[in-house]
């Protein structure tokens, strides 16, 4: 009977405990949770007794920037990444509470690998297809000092799902194999090993679809890059070689992956299989003719391009309608 | 009996080897004919062409079919005029260069690979080098009269020649250099000229090295993701390649930490050694460039235009000025798709020259005739002296020199 009574006294101390928890102390609360540099912050000041009618002070690395009866909210701007900012609050009972506020950044960088033509200077960007490839750059700072990313963890979320086989220790860069379903929005938290400093980043990617042009392959220049051959195109010449880009097509299984297919008219052309991309058109008197490509890609059931063109070869003037 | 029939058939084969040698002696000649008039369409052991004003031969002559040469461009005004056209054949690229004889623009024709030297103050041209590299593509020219040039091989695959272009006092000289790594993404020179550094796509994003003529390259950095074109001002830069409605950003390449400088819409920018910075952005089609100096007292300017169209020249010395200025080609107008499809080729702009000056802000309009032929403006470059100011026109890739003083 000693022994039950024992038992139930020391099964019931937690309960005990929880019934008479001493009162909490003044806390914080930080809206956003996750402080970027220059961003405005409102810092709540919780666990006030008589809230409403006690004065509060509000120091900022010392200098008293606010007070005010009931005054348990005060907005700050925060400084650059890697400067701490220490905010105090003081109460009139002598209490006070100290939040210490680390502003951090991730920089989120993307590319795609689609097609673009040789020298191009502008963005590859999202096509269908495409191997999507982002790299978070964190900027996370303890006592004026940068975290290196090899003792960071990274948690990436695609279009909201968590994806842990890509996250983890120092896994700054992550590669999104060819999908089908196209990718809208990728997201990175970055946090040190105890979880207090954290960073986060999020981006939605812009998706393009591929665009169909031509370029006349000139015998002496190249490929006339800078000037693509419109859909009506007039020429002197009965020979000319074109040159197809399927601008942004995803690269996902390699150039090889995008395969193309050449009709003359309505006739089907036969290509040169280690260089598709060009076609040759030879006429012996001249002609106007319909060159059309059409752009299917391995990586993607989706891609599904084409378009036409008409072309007249020979003497200047003569074909046109 | 067995003699007789031996014979026949002897005689028989002879007749048949006879026979067969002349047809294939007939089936060679007819493969040559063909190979000859190929060879000789694409310009293989032509003559050298002996243009009515000099003796350098010019690609643009020797071919009948066009390539996008404006006709409009025969009206084009003489060399007498502030704006004159040094070369109507399509180049790769041009550079200028201090000589002891003054300022020469180098440039390279795209169809030979060959190298001339124009002198702007005669106008008078001469031939660097005739070693035949056809097609190229880019030259990218340093200050010291180095030249990268760029190219395709039959696999489309990138080539880089590092090449440096001397004039033998008696005839043009053969060019030597060294090959860099294939596929070279992106490639840019220091602003001093003696070093290099260039871009190269690996399976894991990019690689980034440093090197010089006839040095070994180092690498310097890396990154996760690729789209990187390089600068270089007083430290290399990366810059993510603009795209219409997607930010870019501006890094810095320093001690192999990336460093973010400025991040904006289709950013685009041209930097140079002292702090003069010309950063463009492009929102919902409508471009905006700010020109900028680190100078405490100068004012920002800014202009409806994006970088690639700005180049930075200082005012000529017989000014008594050493104020920095810079020259930009405002387009008239841009679609909602630039600037990708411009940079794709399927969208030219016509564009009217500005001058800012990087002190005051103050913008002056130049070149208002309006017989000029319509520009599109692209990799614009002023003279160390600040007198000559040189330019492609995306249109029809021909060379172009604004005299900015007499």
């Amino acid at each position: 009977m000693r022994f039950l009574i024992i038992v139930l006294l020391l099964s019931a101390s937690p309960l005990y405990a929880q019934t008479f928890q001493a009162p909490l102390e003044p806390s914080f609360s930080l809206s956003p949770s996750i402080v970027t540099p220059g961003a405005t912050v409102l810092i709540t000041l919780k666990n006030v007794e008589n809230a409403r009618t006690t004065m509060v002070r509000w120091f900022r690395d010392g200098v008293l920037v606010g007070s005010g009866i009931g005054m348990t909210d005060m907005q700050i701007t925060a400084s650059n990444a890697g400067i701490t900012s220490v905010v105090q609050a003081q109460l009139e009972s002598g209490e006070s509470a100290e939040i210490r506020i680390q502003p951090t950044s991730v920089d989120l960088l993307w590319s795609a690998d689609s097609y673009v033509a040789p020298f191009f200077k502008g963005r590859a960007l999202a096509g269908a297809g495409s191997v999507l490839r982002f790299e978070a750059l964190p900027h996370l700072y303890r006592d004026g000092a940068a975290l290196p990313v090899s003792d960071l963890f990274f948690v990436w979320k695609v279009d909201g799902a968590t994806k842990k086989n890509l996250s983890g220790r120092g896994r700054n860069t992550i590669a999104l194999p060819d999908s089908s379903f196209r990718v809208d929005e990728v997201s990175v938290t970055v946090e040190n090993d105890d979880g207090t400093i954290r960073g986060t980043a999020q981006m939605r990617i812009p998706q393009r679809d591929t665009v169909l042009e031509l370029y006349q392959e000139h015998p002496l220049f190249g490929v006339l890059f800078h000037s693509p051959i419109p859909d009506q195109f007039v020429t002197n010449s009965r020979d000319i070689i074109v040159f197809g880009v399927p601008w942004y097509a995803g690269t996902a299984q390699g150039t090889r992956g995008i395969q193309y297919e050449w009709k003359l008219g309505e006739k089907q052309a036969q290509i040169d299989e280690a260089h598709p991309y060009h076609m040759s058109i030879n006429a012996s008197a001249p002609v106007s003719t319909q060159v059309t490509l059409s752009i299917r890609n391995t990586a993607t059931w989706l891609e599904d391009t084409r378009r036409t063109w008409t072309l007249f070869l020979g003497e200047r003037g003569t074909l046109l309608p | 009996m067995n003699q007789t029939v031996l014979r026949i058939v002897s005689l028989g084969v002879m007749v048949l080897c006879v026979l067969s040698l002349a047809l294939w002696y007939t089936a060679l000649s007819r493969q040559k004919a063909t190979i000859t008039t190929r060879d000789t369409a694409r310009g293989y052991k032509a003559e050298e062409p002996v243009p009515p004003i000099s003796l350098l031969g010019s690609t643009f002559e020797n071919i009948s079919a066009e390539v996008g040469a404006s006709r409009a461009s025969s009206s084009v005004k003489t060399r007498s005029s502030r704006i004159y056209r040094v070369s109507q054949a399509p180049v790769a690229g041009m550079g200028f260069k201090k000589t002891n004889e003054g300022v020469r623009l180098l440039f390279v024709e795209r169809a030979t690979g060959h190298i001339f030297s124009e002198n702007p103050e005669t106008g008078s041209i001469e031939r660097i080098s005739n070693m035949l590299i056809p097609r190229m593509y880019e030259a990218l020219w340093n200050t010291n009269g180095l030249v990268a040039l760029r190219g395709l091989d039959e696999n489309l695959a990138i080539t880089t020649f590092v090449a440096s272009p001397e004039r033998s006092t008696s005839s043009a000289s053969v060019l030597t250099g060294q090959f860099l790594p294939p596929n070279i993404d992106s490639f840019v020179w220091s602003p001093s000229g003696n070093d290099f550094a260039y871009s190269l796509l690996t399976d894991a994003g990019t690689a980034i090295y440093r090197g010089a003529p006839d040095k070994k390259p180092s690498l310097i950095a890396s990154s996760g993701v690729r789209d990187w074109g390089l600068l270089w001002s007083d430290r290399i830069l990366a810059l993510q390649r603009p795209a219409a409605n997607t930010n870019g950003a501006l890094y810095s390449l320093g001690a192999g930490v990336w460093e973010k400088l400025l991040e904006a819409p289709a950013l685009s920018i041209t930097a140079e050694t002292d702090g003069l910075v010309i950063a463009s952005s492009v929102v919902g089609g409508s471009p905006s460039a700010t020109i900028s100096s680190s100078s405490a007292v100068s004012r920002r300017a800014t202009l409806p235009t994006v970088a690639d169209k700005c180049a930075w020249g200082s005012l000529p010395k017989t000014t008594g000025r050493e104020e920095r200025i810079a020259y930009c080609a405002v387009p008239e107008y841009v679609s909602r798709e630039f600037p990708d499809s411009w940079y794709r080729g399927s969208e030219h702009t016509t564009d009217t020259w500005w001058s800012i000056d990087a002190v005051t802000g103050d913008s002056k309009k130049m070149l208002t005739d309006s017989e000029l032929p319509s520009f599109d403006v692209m990799r614009p470059l002023v003279s160390s002296d600040g007198r000559y100011l040189a330019f492609m026109n995306a249109r029809d890739l021909s060379l172009w020199v604004v005299k900015l003083s007499d």
